[in-house]
């Protein structure tokens, strides 16, 4: 029998808020897994493992293969001033961020990502006013999902003139940020998802368990066994003045 | 206030609790759920009983339990499992439990004690969005003025005002906004009243190295660069940039690229109606007329508006 998602012995940290998950994140701290006596295939392996846990737990590795990029984006900065980028690896997983499933979930109105999944089957999400019922449906830069307030996890329903009332879900806290790429309006439970994922001077802008070290051996190991170009299917998400835009 | 008190022997022993046969039952349903967003009162009782009772069934309730249901057995003594996780929740656990008034992660700012690198930007509070929807509305400013005064880059600053637009939307429409998540969440979330991001935020895409030999008297300039990259000059494109905000405004109206659709109703036959089905009959060549049929069985006109 398969062990259960948040299952101590194997140790994998989720997209969830289950306080299991939370202990697990405390438990492993900030060890890194073990790479003394281990080779670089081993490596890269236990780094695939952990990083594909958290990021896409939910997809198949066919399905992921269709989203993963092995071509990661360059940046050139000139200026010595700015503090140094993180390495580019911390956008393996950044094609990922743009399914309607991560960015409910991103922007916390699911307890899980199974949950967001789930919200988003159910029918309870909408993009640009039109429901949504595919979790894999990816989202264009500028476009605006709204999410049914009822089916929010820590709003109950004594209906106040001030909206659902909001009860908050015990060890959710330490999973409340949003990351840079979406905005968020509470009011309406609307959010606009605005580009893609990047990195800045000394942080990155994907929420992820992992350091970038890690990202690299797990990138590494799908770069080796996925050869393809940038795919049809996202160049139409982008739009084309983004292409030559300099500040 | 409970105390646990550990010896770390073979055996773990554990002061009494009140683990009754109704808070397993609970569990039990909980284990059943099949939704995560709906009955959310299951969730509550299954939490109230976990918080205030985590330690295992002690040797006494348990046989108390065995005693109502099949006759007297010998029992070993129970092995407590995961004590490390249940001993952690009481103790360190509980500052996740009790106070929702800033954040709160794991490590002091970051969420991941192993990745440093992730540092959650707090988002910007309410009171600050209606500021910037006024001077946008009100006031007439640009996005661009807006993101300066703030540090908000031009993207947000559009969002925002399209979730605002939204909202004031949904209000005169009479929907009740969730004031208290926002009010609640915000406080969790730590939300400011500015941001520190730059105007415009993309990456270049920046290829394989291009290497160019050029004469060393030569000089080489970014023109030329751009001719040998084909690319657009900088001085093009901010010239391109700045033309376009002139003449397209971002503004809160909706321009569709599609023509303006007038449909005029023209008959209706109760025979023809249909569950499934619209039909949309269009005549092929110079003059296009279009016609449709609806489910309910009218006939409509359809006749586009031009705009430009």
């Amino acid at each position: 029998m398969r062990k259960p998602k948040d299952s101590f012995s194997r140790g994998l940290i989720r997209m969830s808020w289950s306080k299991k998950n939370l202990f697990i994140i405390h438990q492993r701290g900030d060890r890194l897994p073990r790479s003394q006596n281990r080779t670089l295939f081993q490596q890269k392996w236990q780094a695939k493992k952990d990083t594909r846990a958290y990021h896409g737990a939910q997809l198949n590795e066919q399905q992921f293969r269709r989203l993963f990029e092995p071509k990661l984006p360059t940046s050139n900065i000139k200026e010595q001033k700015e503090e140094q980028h993180p390495p580019v690896s911390v956008l393996t997983y950044a094609s990922l961020e743009r399914r309607l499933d991560f960015i409910v979930f991103r922007s916390c109105f699911a307890s899980s990502i199974w949950a967001a999944r789930q919200i988003i089957i159910h029918g309870k999400v909408s993009v640009n006013g039109k429901k949504v019922s595919v979790p894999s449906k990816l989202a264009k830069d500028g476009d605006i999902i709204s999410i049914d307030p009822r089916a929010v996890p820590y709003l109950t329903e004594p209906m106040t003139p001030k909206g659902l009332t909001f009860k908050p879900i015990p060890y959710m806290q330490p999973f409340l940020f949003i990351p840079e790429y979406l905005e968020v309006n509470f009011n309406t439970c609307s959010i606009v998802f605005l580009r893609n994922p990047i990195s800045r001077p000394g942080r990155s802008e994907i929420p992820s368990p992992f350091p970038p070290e890690i990202h690299s051996l797990a990138h590494e190991y799908y770069a080796e066994r996925i050869k393809k170009k940038k795919s049809k299917r996202t160049r139409h998400l982008i739009p084309v003045e983004e292409n030559f835009r300099i500040d | 206030m409970r105390i646990i008190s550990i010896t770390f022997a073979r055996r773990v022993s554990i002061p009494t609790s009140v683990y009754t046969k109704s808070s397993i039952l609970c569990s039990l349903c909980y284990n059943h759920k099949r939704t995560y967003h709906s009955t959310p009162t299951l969730f509550n009782k299954d939490n109230k009983d976990k918080t205030t009772t985590t330690p295992p069934p002690s040797k006494e309730e348990k046989e108390k339990v065995d005693d109502t249901t099949q006759p007297e057995a010998p029992k070993a003594p129970s092995r407590i499992r995961r004590p490390k996780y249940k001993i952690w929740l009481v103790n360190e656990g509980k500052n996740f439990t009790d106070s929702y008034d800033r954040p709160n992660y794991l490590g002091s700012n970051i969420p991941f004690p192993m990745n440093p690198f992730f540092k959650p930007q707090p988002p910007l509070s309410d009171s600050t969005k209606e500021e910037i929807w006024l001077k946008f509305t009100q006031e007439g400013q640009t996005p661009r003025k807006i993101g300066t005064d703030y540090g908000v880059s031009l993207k947000r600053v559009e969002a925002i005002l399209k979730l605002k637009k939204l909202e004031k939307d949904m209000g005169k429409k009479g929907i009740t906004l969730q004031k208290n998540l926002s009010e609640n969440i915000e406080k969790m979330l730590g939300a400011r009243s500015f941001c520190a991001e730059p105007l415009t935020d993309t990456l270049p895409k920046v290829g394989v190295p291009n290497f160019e030999t050029v004469d060393e008297n030569q000089d080489f300039s970014p023109e030329d660069a751009a001719k040998i990259l084909r690319r657009p000059t900088l001085a093009k494109i901010q010239e391109k940039e700045h033309q376009e905000e002139l003449l397209k405004p971002f503004s809160l109206e909706e321009n569709s690229t599609k023509d303006e659709q007038i449909m005029t109703l023209v008959g209706r036959d109760e025979k023809e109606t249909n569950q499934r089905f619209q039909f949309k009959f269009k005549t092929v060549g110079k003059e296009q007329n279009v016609i449709l049929r609806d489910r309910d069985g009218s006939l409509y006109k359809i006749e586009k508006e031009l705009i430009r």
